[in-house]
């Protein structure tokens, strides 16, 4: 029946489970070798997508490290960071290609072995820190071999749970055609109909508009009184208010919290999911459609900025621009946040809590690590707990926006945490289909 | 069309699948029996490509629903249980949101959605809001998605449920209509609606498919070889009755059913000893039978063949207390035959 040489072997090359009988394997033999062509793109679309699965996993692993060393990303970090990216996109690709040869349980066991030992190495080497006489080269080659073999032990891990027969799909391989994009296009256009037909994203639009112009009002007030001087940083009046910030923690859960509960709590999940489209192509178009209705909400910003820069001395546009810029890459994080936590349950209010409580536990490490002590220090002295916090702290990152610096290691920040909320919700999505 | 092999899936500890395997040919009419919590609507959700299966295939069309799912995918047209729909849309608007979905080429999607509205007479309602619409017209709105994107394989949930007798009269012609362009395969736990509507059954018993065939095989198969006999014997007694037709050359054993009105008529069920030719012992058996009667004397009322129901066999086969796996063989055989 099946003429597609992929896939049909691995059932087979399975250790057969003890009721199943080894039935119809006169057609095809499984494939005993490993296909090393199937790890070189072949057309621009398979470019693309391992150029971007290279970016995303480099992405989320410079992050990794950059909390690990408990310092911020540097130089030497992204360098490591994109090499062991390339590593983990190679790992990936080989493990599919074993799995095809072999089967996902065995090749599993080997990867998440491999995987574990890898990060012993990385964790020994870390301990020995300065005392070792190690070059720095070499530390940095295991290191990003250890990272490496992660997410491959997680598929392995995975498989080995669950037996399955096939390897994992690919969640972030998608093929760039025309007709791709044009069901990302249907998929989104609906979510974007959703938005502007519900009663609830106008309440939350209303909400922030009301209170950003309530904030705006006092600040005129306050400022315009005779002998107040000139009005201060507009990026800081506008974007890092406690009344904004306080807002949108709500907000954005708000708007995410429906995207994926509701249509699994509905039923209409199993109706959107069996048409021909990627769970993948579902969560960007959720992403999509949350973010522009996300920006078209601080379009309204504009006419306060405007106004202010009419009347201000020495108006700067720098900072507007990267707070503006600040303010979306951070709604693009807790959006991506929001979103997975949609896709882990049917209940709209479950999500919305664990978002908000997400939001508002990313505030209090922020206030936290301020009073922290310099040494504090955890798993023997290893893990550095105050610069952990400051990494990890959102409102350090974006406090650099506010300020006109569109620094490399806040966007690695904010765009790795994105990539890895989007990447979870994909997966919860996937996840959602074994309940 | 769609070749079921050996489907499996576990919940956790929960079998809910335990082995389902059968064929559905082109053009078939396809029921899918099976008691409630038998495992109809988990089958159904891993031939979609919902739901994978914890083990075995399913291949539509010749794709692979776990290894091919988008290919397999675009051949189905799926009604899901409980009709989901978006209630805040309008009819219109939803088919043509769903008929791109299905990779319905752009400058078609007006004339599929035409058409699954015209057939489903949704005319009047096309600009409706959904969520406004009464059972009935939901449930067409979900029959007119699952045929918008003209596949291959309409899988269609338990479509009548819910329904009014007036309904689920429509949507049973419905969907004989549309068995004439499209392979269907639809599940209920209505014997009458499947006798009415399909050329074949599977009927699914605690997670395993116990058999299939088309209707009229298995209704033979499963003839039993029993005669109902109801007689007028005036002087006789029960015992005496009993004791003569029991004695009849073929005859295995005679049983009283029910005293009859009037004491003077009795009803028995004969079974009758039959080896191979199970339909010329029977006849032989009745001969005999009418034979002897008459020689004793007594008139008889009625002596008749017992005639199997589709619904008998389904009753025998899931009220069983072990599945009988057996029976798979014998009917698989007998349906091949008859086709």
């Amino acid at each position: 029946m099946s003429d597609e040489p992929k896939g049909d072997g691995v059932a087979q090359a399975e250790a057969p489970p003890p009721s199943a009988p080894p039935t119809n394997s006169s057609a095809d033999t499984p494939p005993r070798s490993i296909d090393w062509g199937s790890l070189v793109p072949q057309t621009a679309g398979e470019i693309v997508s391992d150029a971007l699965k290279i970016f995303v996993f480099a992405l989320i692993i410079m992050n990794a490290w950059a909390v690990w060393h408990g310092c911020d990303v540097t130089t030497r970090i992204m360098v490591a960071g994109t090499l062991a990216g390339l590593a983990t996109t190679v790992a990936w690709k080989t493990f599919l290609a074993a799995a095809e040869a072999f089967g996902t349980r065995v090749v599993g066991v080997a990867y998440l072995v491999g995987g574990i030992a890898a990060c012993a190495a990385v964790l020994w080497y870390a301990r020995a820190g300065e005392s070792v006489t190690t070059t720095g080269q070499l530390k940095a080659v295991i290191q990003v071999l250890g990272v490496a073999c992660l997410y491959p032990a997680f598929l392995g891990g995975l498989a080995i749970a669950r037996g399955e027969e096939t390897p994992d799909v690919n969640p972030l391989g998608f093929p760039l055609t025309p007709r791709w994009f044009g069901t990302l296009w249907t998929l989104y256009a609906k979510e974007m109909w959703t938005f502007f037909t519900s009663p609830l994203p106008y309440l939350i639009a209303f909400v922030f508009l009301f209170v950003n112009g309530w904030f705006f009002h006092l600040l005129v007030n306050y400022y315009t009184r005779p002998g107040m001087g000139d009005l201060p940083k507009p990026g800081e009046i506008l974007f890092m208010n406690l009344y904004t910030i306080f807002v949108l923690w709500f907000i954005w859960p708000g708007l995410t919290m429906r995207l994926v509960a509701e249509e699994r709590s509905k039923g209409t999940l199993e109706t959107l999911l069996t048409v021909p489209v990627t769970d993948a192509q579902v969560i960007f178009a959720k992403f999509g459609a949350a973010m522009s209705f996300f920006a078209l909400m601080l379009l309204p910003i504009l006419g306060y900025i405007g106004f202010m820069a009419q009347y201000a001395k020495d108006w700067d546009w720098g900072p507007v621009y990267a707070s503006f810029f600040g303010l979306f890459l951070w709604g693009g994080l807790a959006i991506s946040i929001g979103l997975f936590f949609s896709t882990l349950t049917d209940n709209q209010l479950v999500a919305f809590i664990l978002a908000a409580g997400t939001n508002f536990m990313m505030f209090v490490l922020s206030q936290v690590e301020q009073s922290m002590k310099e040494d504090t220090a955890l798993v023997g002295g290893v893990v550095h707990l105050k610069p952990l916090a400051h990494y990890l702290s959102i409102h350090v990152h974006y406090a650099d926006f506010l300020k006109g610096i569109v620094s490399t290691q806040s966007l690695a920040f904010f765009l790795g945490f994105t990539a890895l909320g989007i990447f979870g919700s994909v997966r919860g999505l996937e996840a959602q289909r074994w309940k | 069309m769609l070749s079921v092999r050996e489907l499996r899936k576990r919940y956790g500890d929960l079998v809910a699948l335990d082995g389902v395997s059968f064929d559905v040919e082109k053009g078939d009419i396809l029921g899918f029996l099976g008691q409630n919590g038998a495992g109809k609507s988990t089958t159904m959700k891993i031939v979609t490509g919902f739901t994978p299966p914890t083990s075995g295939t399913a291949i539509v069309d010749g794709f692979d629903v776990t290894k091919q799912s988008l290919e397999a995918r675009a051949r189905i047209g799926y009604l899901p249980e409980q009709t989901p729909l978006y209630t805040d849309m309008r009819v219109r608007e939803y088919l043509d949101f769903r008929a791109r979905l299905k990779g319905v080429q752009r400058r078609d999607v007006k004339k599929r959605v035409d058409y699954a509205i015209e057939k489903l007479k949704l005319v009047d309602r096309a600009r409706q809001i959904i969520g406004t619409l009464s059972k009935g017209y939901k449930q067409r709105v979900g029959i007119a998605d699952a045929i918008v994107g003209d596949p291959k394989l309409l899988i269609l949930d338990e479509p009548t449920i819910g329904l009014d007798p007036n309904q689920v009269r429509e949507v049973r012609q419905l969907i004989k209509e549309l068995g004439e362009q499209h392979t269907i395969v639809f599940s209920t736990h209505i014997l009458n609606e499947v006798e009415l509507v399909c050329s074949k059954v599977v009927i699914i018993d605690r997670g395993r498919s116990v058999l299939q065939g088309t209707i009229k095989n298995i209704v033979e198969q499963h003839q039993g070889n029993t005669l109902r006999c109801s007689l007028r014997a005036k002087e006789a007694t029960l015992d005496e009755v009993q004791s003569a037709l029991a004695q009849v050359a073929g005859v295995k054993s005679a049983r009283e059913l029910a005293e009859g009105s009037g004491s003077e008529i009795v009803q028995f069920m004969i079974e009758v000893d039959a080896e191979t030719d199970r339909e010329a012992a029977v006849r032989a058996a009745a001969e005999r039978v009418a034979a002897r009667v008459l020689e004793k004397g007594w008139a008889i009322r009625e002596l008749v063949p017992e005639r199997t129901t589709l619904e008998n066999v389904f009753v025998n086969l899931t009220m069983r207390e072990t599945p009988a796996a057996p029976q798979l063989v014998g009917a698989g055989d007998g349906a091949q035959g008859g086709n």
